[in-house]
């Protein structure tokens, strides 16, 4: 049924355990100091992990040469940097 | 997560919704690393159905950005009202057991409405997803949990990004929930073992049919 993927889904992990790390440094500086880009960057990483992963998926069946795969996460992809980019006007 | 930040903590509808989001990328990041290293997710349903579930977040998204905050509150308490009688519903109701996926059409038009109120609502949308993969379209219950999981991370990303946009995410409800919720979601499952979990599921849908009614201002 499933792609075997070895260790790339920690990818997923460790994209939120450091988003979350970096939110936490974040949510501390902009109490002390007002600074508020440290938490934006977290939030950023935990937004993008699930992207992130699509892209490094993509890649390993492309090496793989499970093209359907590839192209479906393009696919996937593609729509969501559409619908962001159209959601912003 | 999000009629405890309305309900208790007294914040704003659409900042609940937005922060709910991000919180719902780290729970399903967290299962879905097990079902994908595990090779219960169907990566070809997941990414065929994912695109108009990422479209739909986004137009959901962007209708809840839309509209006054007390229309907002009212909606989203009668999408839980709606939510809530389907969960209970799927309670009593046995799911199928198949192993050839059909009515790949109705799932990608399904999943649109699903993305839609994930995006609205500040759901994960599992509790749509999961239906719409096994009862229209065949898929094992087991699979489609483990894809629907893997699915909710990309929806909420994608409709997060609508509202991260326009500032609407609290960075320290994103942090305490998401912190709160990973070992509170192990110690629950330890300690839920011995209930069943038609129970589990009875009490939940009766709570969250409580905070609609609230929510909804129809109590």
């Amino acid at each position: 049924m499933g792609e075997d993927l070895g260790d790339l889904p920690m990818i997923l992990r460790w994209g939120v355990i450091l988003g979350l790390s970096v939110l936490a440094i974040g949510v501390v500086a902009d109490h002390l100091w007002g600074f508020q880009l440290i938490s934006e960057v977290g939030l950023f990483l935990i937004v993008a992990t699930p992207i992130s992963f699509l892209l490094f998926l993509s890649y390993k069946m492309m090496i793989e040469r499970k093209y359907e795969i590839v192209i479906l996460a393009l696919v996937t992809l593609s729509v969501i940097a559409a619908s962001a980019l159209l959601s912003l006007r | 997560m999000v009629p405890i930040m309305v309900l208790i903590l007294g914040v704003d509808v659409k900042v609940a919704i937005a922060s709910s989001l991000l919180t719902i990328i780290v729970t399903s990041a967290s299962s879905s690393t097990v079902y994908l290293r595990e090779g219960l997710v169907n990566l070809r349903a997941a990414l065929t159905l994912e695109p108009s579930t990422a479209m739909g977040a986004i137009v959901g998204a962007s209708i809840t950005i839309g509209l006054p905050a007390d229309l907002v509150r009212r909606v989203f308490g009668f999408g839980l009202i709606a939510i809530s009688l389907l969960m209970l519903a799927r309670t009593f109701s046995k799911p199928k057991e198949s192993g050839y996926i059909k009515r790949w059409a109705w799932g990608v038009i399904f999943s649109f409405f699903a993305g839609m109120a994930s995006g609205m609502f500040g759901i994960g949308g599992g509790v749509l997803k999961v239906p719409i993969m096994n009862l229209v379209m065949d898929m094992p219950i087991k699979e489609a949990v483990a894809t629907s999981s893997f699915m909710v991370g990309l929806t909420a990303s994608s409709g997060s990004m609508v509202y991260a946009i326009r500032g609407l995410i609290d960075p320290v409800l994103v942090l305490g929930f998401a912190i709160g919720i990973m070992p509170g979601a192990t110690l629950g499952a330890r300690s839920l073992k011995g209930i069943r979990s038609r129970y589990i599921k009875l009490i939940f849908s009766l709570v969250l049919l409580y905070a609609g009614i609230k929510l909804a201002g129809v109590g």
